[in-house]
């Protein structure tokens, strides 16, 4: 007759089971969190610093041609020791400022792309760990993808970003510069000698 | 005096009563299991809690209208940054012409601008604050959730484990059920030789007794001795005060005090033993008095 026990203790094997899939959790975790540290605030900063350091400089050049558009145009249009030129340098400025507020704010955005994008791939990766309980292709995902959020992304350049308001600014100059039959400022039906200052439309007038 | 009949009831008993303490040990491990499922359970499902809380009380009024104070703060800071210094749109004048009218008019026109520029980027700042602040929001609450979802992982895991620790545990009396087992099949086989006759206690006793009814008694020390020996070979008769040669008696119509204690024993003593041989020997070994008498062996029950 047979009085022994029922066997391996299956029970058991389970739990143990269980308890090492969550340990390969918490050490993919621990992976995961270990690779995606890098990820923090000085990531972000320095990743809005290079945006800054690569779209400012246009900006700056954009500004540069835009006072040499101008310069020339008043220049041409006889208007340089005029209120148009007041109105016109304060409206060229005002656009210089609202611009570096845009790129400034522009690379905060690309920064938070990429605190998007390194959350998703932080996210995707902790989903594959927990559906797997594969700690080590979650490591290697998290290397993976961290190499790839780390490297720096393509800025678009900027587009055009002072508008010609005045019609002194930019396109109408160059029109100028180029065809010595372009009416100026008469391409705005005024007679040149007889515009004034309080008629010039400047934004914040 | 047992007979095979009641051995077989007593090993039935034995055996149910074995065979529950058995279902008990199978009830305890199991609500063992249980209860360290339960607890286990419990404590996943304050961390879930804790990670709720978390989440929620961050979402209170004052603590978003802080995320987006900063937020707005972070990026109006770095506006009013980027628009301090700079180049200018300082055309000059013309020719050393250095008009009083027309540098008083731009400094006055700049300042407008440059107000205006910033309060309109201050206002794009707010603006973008909130989405930031938002950003950071859902940033948090996914990992809250990603942390939620792992504790429910780890939840339904543990569960999954409990299916095969009851199954386990449901074994756990095992033991005793067998042993419940052999003993009720040792008590079928019992019952099925008694009933057979077959090692029969009843007609053991039955003998037992009726020898000793008839018998006398040696040595008993019990009031019901009926000779005793008195030296030379012979014996008085308790009863008559007869002194009797010892060649004289018949030894096989007397017991010794093994024989009566053996026919004496509660019933279940007799089930692990054998009766001594029947009946008392002869005083002397060139004397064959008697037949011995020797009882069938009672079935031995071997409990590991």
């Amino acid at each position: 007759m047979c009085f022994t026990s029922s066997g391996p203790d299956y029970g058991a094997m389970a739990r143990a089971d269980e308890e090492a899939r969550q340990a390969r959790i918490k050490q993919g975790m621990a992976s995961i969190d270990n690779t995606f540290k890098q990820f923090n605030s000085d990531f972000y900063d320095r990743r809005k610093q290079a945006v800054l350091d690569s779209t400012m400089p246009q900006l700056n050049d954009q500004m540069t041609k835009t006072k040499e558009q101008l310069q020339y145009n008043l220049a041409r249009s006889g208007l340089t020791d005029s209120s148009v030129r007041s109105a016109n340098e304060a409206e060229v400025n005002r656009q210089m400022d609202v611009n570096k507020a845009a790129v400034a704010g522009q690379a905060q955005d690309y920064a938070n792309q990429a605190r998007t994008q390194v959350e998703q791939n932080r996210s995707d990766l902790i989903g594959q760990l927990n559906a797997t309980g594969d700690a080590q292709a979650a490591a290697q995902g998290a290397l993976s993808r961290a190499s790839i959020a780390s490297a720096q992304p393509s800025i678009s350049p900027l587009g055009l970003m002072f508008q010609n308001t005045t019609g002194l600014l930019g396109q109408a100059s160059q029109a100028g510069a180029y065809n010595r039959q372009a009416p100026g400022l008469q391409a705005y039906g005024l007679p040149v000698r007889t515009i004034s200052p309080s008629k010039e439309r400047t934004v914040g007038n | 005096m047992c007979d095979l009949a009641t051995a077989s009831l007593v090993a039935t008993g034995l055996g149910t009563a074995a065979q529950i303490q058995g279902q008990q040990q199978a009830k305890r491990a199991m609500g063992k299991a249980q209860e360290a499922e339960n607890a286990r359970q419990k404590k996943l499902r304050g961390e879930a809690s804790a990670l709720f809380n978390e989440s929620l009380g961050s979402e209170g009024q004052a603590n978003t209208i802080q995320a987006e104070d900063k937020a707005i703060q972070e990026r109006q800071g770095a506006a009013a940054a980027a628009q301090a210094g700079g180049i200018k749109a300082d055309v000059g004048s013309s020719y050393g012409n250095k008009s009083e009218v027309v540098a008083d008019e731009s400094k006055v026109r700049n300042t407008v601008a440059k107000n205006s520029a910033g309060i309109e980027a201050a206002a794009k700042a707010k603006l973008a604050g909130f989405g930031d602040a938002g950003q950071l929001n859902a940033i948090k609450n996914a990992r809250m959730r990603l942390g939620q979802g792992i504790i429910a992982g780890n939840m339904a895991g543990s569960a999954a484990a409990l299916a095969p620790e009851l199954d386990f545990a449901s074994h756990a009396g095992d033991s005793m059920k067998n042993i419940g087992a052999g003993l009720q099949t040792a008590g079928m086989l019992s019952g099925m030789a008694a009933s057979s006759g077959v090692g029969s206690l009843a007609d053991q006793e039955a003998f037992a007794n009726a020898n000793l009814d008839e018998a006398g008694f040696i040595n008993s020390g019990d009031g019901r001795m009926t000779i005793r020996p008195i030296g030379d070979g012979n014996y008085l008769h308790m009863q008559t005060n007869q002194i009797i040669p010892g060649k004289d008696i018949d030894w096989s119509h007397y017991a010794t005090n093994a024989q009566v204690n053996w026919a004496n024993k509660p019933f279940y003593m007799k089930l692990f033993g054998e009766a001594p041989a029947w009946k008392a020997p002869a005083p002397s070994a060139s004397v064959d008095w008697f037949k011995p008498i020797t009882f069938p062996p009672l079935p031995k029950i071997d409990i590991k």
